[in-house]
C-alpha cells in the first residue's frame, strides 16, 4: 500500500524527466558522449517505470478486493470557489493493467528503437519525444479526474504530431503530422464539450465539483435525470466523449489520419499508432462505463460506427501494397472490434482485446520495421518475398503474431475476438455481429496475403538487395520475439465461461469495470428516481426488458460454440484463399484481376474508397473557394466602391468644369476662388496629422459642452 | 483628517505633479520614468477605493509590464542624449489653453451633476474571489474576447516588427 | 473622501494626457499621453463603482478597470511595434513628419 502510494507518482515522472533531460541537453549529450549513451539514457526511464509498475502490480494483486483502489493526492490544481480540481492519480485494477501494457510494451519498443534509429541525426530528439509520449500516456491512464486525463489526452496528441512529422524535412511527412493533429482536434472538441456539460450540470446540483471518476460514478444516477434540449444529458455526454474517442482512436469518419500517420518511424507506429495511444478512446470508455451503461442509445451508436469502421478498414487493407499501410488499416479495423465490444456493453472484453491487440500489433509493426530496415527502407510488398529464410526470427515471430490476429484457436486473438463477436451477437444485434464476422475473415485474408507476399515465394526486388538482406541485431529482434510469444499466450487470461475458463480477466476488472450483462438490475436508478415522478407501469416494463436482454448464460452455450466454430472456419477459408491466390497459384489471381469488375473493386479499395478525395471536395475545396470568393469580393466590390467614388468625383468635377466654362467671367472667377478656398480648407484636414484633428475636436467638445451648460443647464 | 484622507491628498498631489512633469518634460526618458512612478501611485488610489486585486494588477501589468515596454521603446528609438525640440509651438500653446478650458468644463460638469450616491461607501474586503467568479461567469465572453485580442496584438506586433515574409 | 475629489484628479490626468497627445511630436510620448487618459478613465470607473449604487455587482467598475488595463497592454504592444517599424523605415518617429497618409 505504502509502496504503491510512493511508486505511482514516480511512474509518469521518470519518462517525463527523461524527456526533459533529453529535450534540453540531448543534442550536447549525443555530440559529446555518443549515441549509445543517449540511447541508454532514453531507455532508462521507461525501464524504471516498468519495474515500478510491475512491482506495484504484484503488491496490488495481494490486496483484498475491497481495498483495491488507491488514490494519490499530490496537490490542488484548479481551486476556484466550488470548482476543485486536484493533481491526483488513481491506481485501480484498470489503470494497473493499462500501466503494464504501456510501460511493458513501451520499454520493449524503446529497446527496439535503439537498433531502428541507429545513425539518425536526431537520435536524441526521437528518444526525448517518445519519453514524453510515454509520460503523457501514463498521465492519461493514471489521472483521477477528467482534467488530468485530458492533459494526458492532449499530451499524447502532441507527441503523435511531433513523431509523425519526425522527419519534417519531407514535406509530405510534415503534412501527415498536421493531418493527424487536425483530426485529433475535431475529436478533442467533442471531449471538451463532454467535460463542460458535466461541469455545468454538476455545478447546478452540487456545491463542489471535482470531476473525479468516483464522484462522477456516485452522481450518475442523479445526472441521468437531466436533459439537454430534450435529450437525456448522459446520452449527449456519452456521445460527446465518443466523438473524442473517434478522433483519437481513428473511428469512421475520422480514421483517415491513422494510415497517413505511418510516415513516422516504425517504432512510433508500433507504440503510438497501434499499441497505446489509439486505444486511449477504448480506455476512456472503459473508465467511464457507468455513464455509458446509462446511455443505451449512445451504446448503439458506438456499436454501429465501430462495425462500419471495422469492415471498411478491413476491406481497404486487402488492397494496399505498402506493408505499413496494411497494418495501419488493420489497426483501424481492430480498434473497430474494441468499440464493438464497448458498444455492446461488454467493456471488459473490449479492454481485453486492447491488451491482446497491443501485443500482436506491436509485434507485427516491429517485424515490419525490421523487414523495412533490412531492405533499406523498401515498404512495397510487391518488391519483397522469400524473406523467411533470410530473417528467421523476425519471420517466425511475425507468423505467430499473424496467427494471433487471425484468431487461430487458443491464441490470444482467438479468445478476445471470439468474446467480442459473441457479445455483439447477443447484445448489439445480428447486424453488428455480421459486420464484425465478415471483417474477421477479411482480417485473416489480408494478414496472410501480407505474410505470403513478404516471407514466402520468390524475392521480387533487386537481386543484390536480397543477397545483402540480413537478420537484424539482437536488440531489435528480441523484443519482437517476446511480444510474439505474448501474443500467443495472453489469451489464456480470459478464457470464456462456456469453454470452462472462468473469465479471470473480467473478474479481475469487476471492481472497477462492470459489463452491462453483469450489472444488477437498475436499482440505483430507481432509488434515485424516488424524488422524480414515476409511473407505476414503468417498473414492470423495465424488468421485462431486462429479462429478454440478459438471459442466463446456460441457454447460450450451444450458440456460443457455433459462433466460435463459424468464425474459425471462415477465417481458415479466407486464409486458404490468400494462400491460393498469392502463393500457390498467382496466375489465377491475375486471371481474376484482368476482368473488369474485380479490377474496379480493387481500384476502389486501393484508393481507400476515395474518402480523402471526398474530404477534399466537400470540405477543403469549398473553403478554398470561399477564401477566393472573399478575395474577389474585396477586389471587386470594396475596391470597386472606392474607385467608383473616385470616378463619381471626377465626373462631377468635369460637369462642374463644363458648367464653369459656360458661365460669364466674373462669376466664374468668384466661384473658382470660392471652390479653391473650400478645397484648401478641406485639404488641411487631410494632412495626415491626426494630432491636429484631436486637438480641434477637443476644443469643439469643450465649446459644445459649455454652450449646453450655458443655454440648457 | 483621518488616515485614508491623508493618503488621498498625498496620492492626488503626487500623481497630478508627476502628470505635469510627464506632460511637459522635454526629455522623453524623464517622462517615461516619471510615468512609472505615476502609475505606481495610481495603484494607491485603487487600494483606497477597495480594489486590492486591482491595485496589484495595476502594479504588475501597468507599472511592471506596459511601462517597461514604453521605456524600452524610448531607449530603442529616441536619441536619449538629445532632448526633444521644444514643444512650445503655436499648436502647443493652443492645445495647452484648450486643455485648461477642457478641464474647466469637466469640473463644471462634475459640480453641476447630482450623483446617486450610496449612503455609506461599499464595504472594503478582499475582492479577488469575487472578481474571479465574475470574470468566469458574467464576464466570461469579454474575458475570452480580450484574451483573443491580446494574442492577436502579440502576433500582430511581431509581424509588424519582423516585416512579414520575405519573398 | 468624496466622489468629486476623485473625479477632479481624473479630470486633471485626462486633460494632461489629452494635451500630451495633441502637442507632442514623438510617437512614444503620444503613447504616454494615451496611457494617462486610460488611467484617468479607469480611475473614474473604480470611483463610481465605489461611491454609487450598482445593479449587478459593486465590483463591475473594477472589472472594467481590469479590462482597460488589458486593453492598454494590447495597445501598447501594437503601438510600440508600429513605432519600431516606423523607426526602422524612417530613422525617426516624429509624428508630425510621418505623413505618408496625407490626402
Amino acid at each position: 500500500m505504502d509502496f504503491i502510494q510512493f511508486a505511482v507518482p514516480l511512474i509518469p515522472l521518470f519518462p517525463l524527466g527523461g524527456a526533459l533531460i533529453l529535450g534540453l541537453f540531448g543534442k550536447k549529450i549525443q555530440a559529446s558522449l555518443g549515441e549509445s549513451l543517449t540511447g541508454i539514457l532514453g531507455c532508462a526511464a521507461p525501464l524504471f517505470a516498468a519495474a515500478l509498475a510491475f512491482a506495484s502490480f504484484f503488491l496490488f494483486l495481494g490486496l483484498p478486493i475491497e481495498s483495491r483502489l488507491i488514490r494519490v493526492d499530490l496537490a490542488p490544481w484548479v481551486s476556484v470557489a466550488d470548482f476543485q480540481i486536484a493533481w491526483a492519480f488513481r491506481y485501480d485494477a484498470l489503470s494497473a493493467f493499462m500501466l503494464l501494457i504501456i510501460t511493458g510494451i513501451g520499454s520493449l519498443i524503446h529497446i527496439y528503437s535503439l537498433g531502428y534509429m541507429q545513425g539518425d541525426r536526431s537520435f536524441w530528439r526521437f528518444f526525448s519525444y517518445i519519453n514524453l509520449f510515454l509520460g503523457a500516456m501514463l498521465l492519461l491512464v493514471l489521472g483521477d479526474n477528467l482534467l488530468v486525463m485530458f492533459l494526458g489526452w492532449e499530451g499524447v496528441g502532441l507527441c503523435s504530431y511531433l513523431l509523425i512529422g519526425f522527419w519534417f524535412d519531407h514535406t509530405e511527412y510534415a503534412a501527415a503530422g498536421k493531418k493527424a493533429f487536425l483530426f485529433n482536434r475535431i475529436g478533442d472538441l467533442g471531449f471538451l464539450v463532454g467535460v463542460i456539460l458535466l461541469v455545468l450540470y454538476s455545478s447546478l446540483n452540487w456545491d463542489v465539483v471535482t470531476l473525479s471518476f468516483s464522484e462522477l460514478q456516485d452522481r450518475t444516477s442523479v445526472l441521468a435525470r437531466f436533459t439537454v434540449w430534450q435529450w437525456p444529458l448522459l446520452e449527449v455526454v456519452a456521445i460527446s466523449f465518443f466523438i473524442g474517442a473517434m478522433g483519437k482512436s481513428a473511428q469512421f469518419p475520422l480514421y483517415v489520419w491513422l494510415p497517413d500517420a505511418m510516415a513516422g518511424p516504425t517504432p512510433v507506429s508500433a507504440l503510438i499508432h497501434a499499441a497505446t495511444m489509439v486505444t486511449a478512446g477504448v480506455y476512456m470508455i472503459g473508465r467511464m462505463f457507468f455513464i455509458y451503461s446509462a446511455a443505451p442509445h449512445a451504446l448503439g451508436f458506438i456499436a454501429l460506427i465501430a462495425g462500419i469502421t471495422c469492415l471498411l478498414a478491413a476491406t481497404i487493407g486487402m488492397a494496399q501494397h505498402d506493408i505499413k499501410k496494411v497494418l495501419a488499416y488493420s489497426t483501424v479495423s481492430q480498434l473497430g472490434y474494441m468499440f464493438i465490444a464497448m458498444g455492446a456493453g461488454a467493456f471488459s472484453y473490449g479492454l481485453f482485446h486492447l491488451l491482446t491487440h497491443a501485443a500482436f500489433k506491436a509485434a507485427l509493426f516491429m517485424g515490419a520495421g525490421s523487414v523495412i530496415i533490412a531492405l533499406h527502407h523498401e515498404q512495397d510488398m510487391r518488391k519483397m518475398g522469400g524473406l523467411l529464410k533470410k530473417m528467421p526470427i523476425t519471420g517466425y515471430s511475425f507468423i505467430a503474431a499473424t496467427l494471433a490476429i487471425m484468431g487461430f484457436p487458443l491464441t490470444s486473438g482467438f479468445f478476445s475476438k471470439d468474446e467480442i463477436l459473441e457479445a455483439a451477437f447477443t447484445e448489439a444485434g445480428v447486424g453488428i455481429w455480421a459486420l464484425g464476422f465478415i471483417a474477421a475473415g477479411i482480417t485473416s485474408f489480408y494478414m496472410w496475403r501480407l505474410v505470403f507476399m513478404t516471407f514466402f515465394g520468390q524475392y521480387r526486388g533487386e537481386e543484390q538487395d536480397y543477397e545483402r538482406c540480413r537478420e537484424q541485431p539482437k536488440k531489435t529482434v528480441l523484443p519482437i520475439a517476446i511480444l510474439a510469444a505474448a501474443a500467443l499466450l495472453l489469451g489464456f487470461l480470459n478464457v470464456p465461461d462456456f469453454m470452462g475458463g472462468g473469465e479471470r480477466f473480467s473478474k479481475y476488472l469487476q471492481p472497477v469495470v462492470v459489463n452491462l450483462e453483469d450489472q444488477a438490475p437498475p436499482l440505483p436508478a430507481h432509488a434515485a428516481m424516488e424524488t422524480a415522478p414515476s409511473t407505476s407501469t414503468e417498473q414492470p416494463a423495465l424488468e421485462d426488458h431486462d429479462l429478454t436482454q440478459h438471459p442466463g448464460p446456460i441457454d447460450h452455450t450451444t450458440l456460443e460454440w457455433s459462433l466460435t466454430v463459424a468464425t474459425v472456419l471462415w477465417s481458415f477459408f479466407t486464409a486458404f484463399l490468400a494462400w491460393y491466390f498469392y502463393l500457390k497459384n498467382p496466375q489465377a489471381r491475375e486471371k481474376l484481376m484482368s476482368k473488369a469488375s474485380p479490377q474496379a473493386l480493387f481500384t476502389l479499395l486501393n484508393n481507400k474508397y476515395f474518402v480523402d478525395e471526398l474530404y477534399d471536395t466537400i470540405i477543403v475545396e469549398p473553403l478554398q473557394k470561399l477564401y477566393r470568393f472573399l478575395a474577389k469580393f474585396d477586389q471587386l466590390v470594396v475596391d470597386g466602391m472606392v474607385n467608383g467614388a473616385g470616378h463619381l468625383g471626377r465626373i462631377s468635377g468635369q460637369v462642374v468644369g463644363l458648367f464653369d466654362n459656360k458661365i460669364i467671367d466674373g462669376i466664374v472667377n468668384e466661384v473658382a476662388w470660392f471652390c479653391q478656398l473650400g478645397g484648401r480648407g478641406f485639404s488641411l484636414m487631410q494632412s495626415g496629422r491626426i494630432q491636429a484633428l484631436v486637438g480641434a475636436s477637443m476644443l469643439l467638445f469643450a465649446t459644445a459642452i459649455t454652450l449646453l451648460i450655458l443655454f440648457l443647464g | 483628517m483621518n488616515l485614508p484622507e491623508l493618503f488621498f491628498y498625498l496620492f492626488a498631489g503626487v500623481t497630478v505633479g508627476f502628470a505635469v512633469v510627464v506632460a511637459f518634460s522635454t526629455n522623453l526618458l524623464h517622462s517615461a520614468f516619471t510615468l512609472f512612478f505615476l502609475l505606481f501611485f495610481m495603484a494607491g488610489f485603487y487600494a483606497l477605493l477597495g480594489g486590492d486585486f486591482l491595485a496589484m494588477v495595476q502594479l504588475m501589468v501597468y507599472a511592471g509590464g506596459i511601462n517597461v515596454l514604453l521605456i524600452f521603446g524610448t531607449m530603442l528609438t529616441a536619441d536619449v542624449a538629445q532632448p526633444e525640440r521644444s514643444n512650445l509651438s503655436f499648436q502647443g500653446v493652443l492645445t495647452f489653453f484648450s486643455g485648461v478650458a477642457f478641464t474647466a468644463v469637466l469640473l463644471a460638469v462634475f459640480e453641476h451633476t447630482t450623483w446617486p450616491l450610496l449612503e455609506q461607501p461599499a464595504e472594503v474586503g478582499p475582492t479577488t474571489i469575487d472578481i474571479g467568479k465574475l470574470l468566469l461567469k458574467e464576464y466570461v465572453l469579454p474575458f475570452e474576447v480580450i484574451s483573443f485580442l491580446l494574442v492577436a496584438a502579440m502576433v500582430g506586433a511581431i509581424m509588424v516588427v519582423k516585416g512579414g515574409k520575405e519573398q | 473622501m468624496t466622489l468629486q475629489a476623485y473625479l477632479i484628479v481624473s479630470a486633471v490626468l485626462f486633460s494632461l494626457g489629452a494635451v500630451m497627445f495633441v502637442s507632442k511630436r514623438n510617437t512614444i510620448a503620444i503613447l504616454m499621453g494615451v496611457e494617462l487618459v486610460l488611467n484617468a478613465a479607469a480611475l473614474n470607473f473604480v470611483a463610481f463603482a465605489y461611491f454609487t449604487p450598482s445593479q449587478a455587482s459593486q465590483l463591475d467598475g473594477q472589472i472594467f478597470a481590469i479590462f482597460i488595463i488589458l486593453l492598454a497592454a494590447a495597445e501598447a504592444v501594437v503601438a510600440l511595434g508600429i513605432a519600431l517599424a516606423a523607426y526602422k523605415a524612417y530613422r525617426h518617429i516624429q509624428a508630425d513628419q510621418l505623413v505618408a497618409l496625407k490626402g
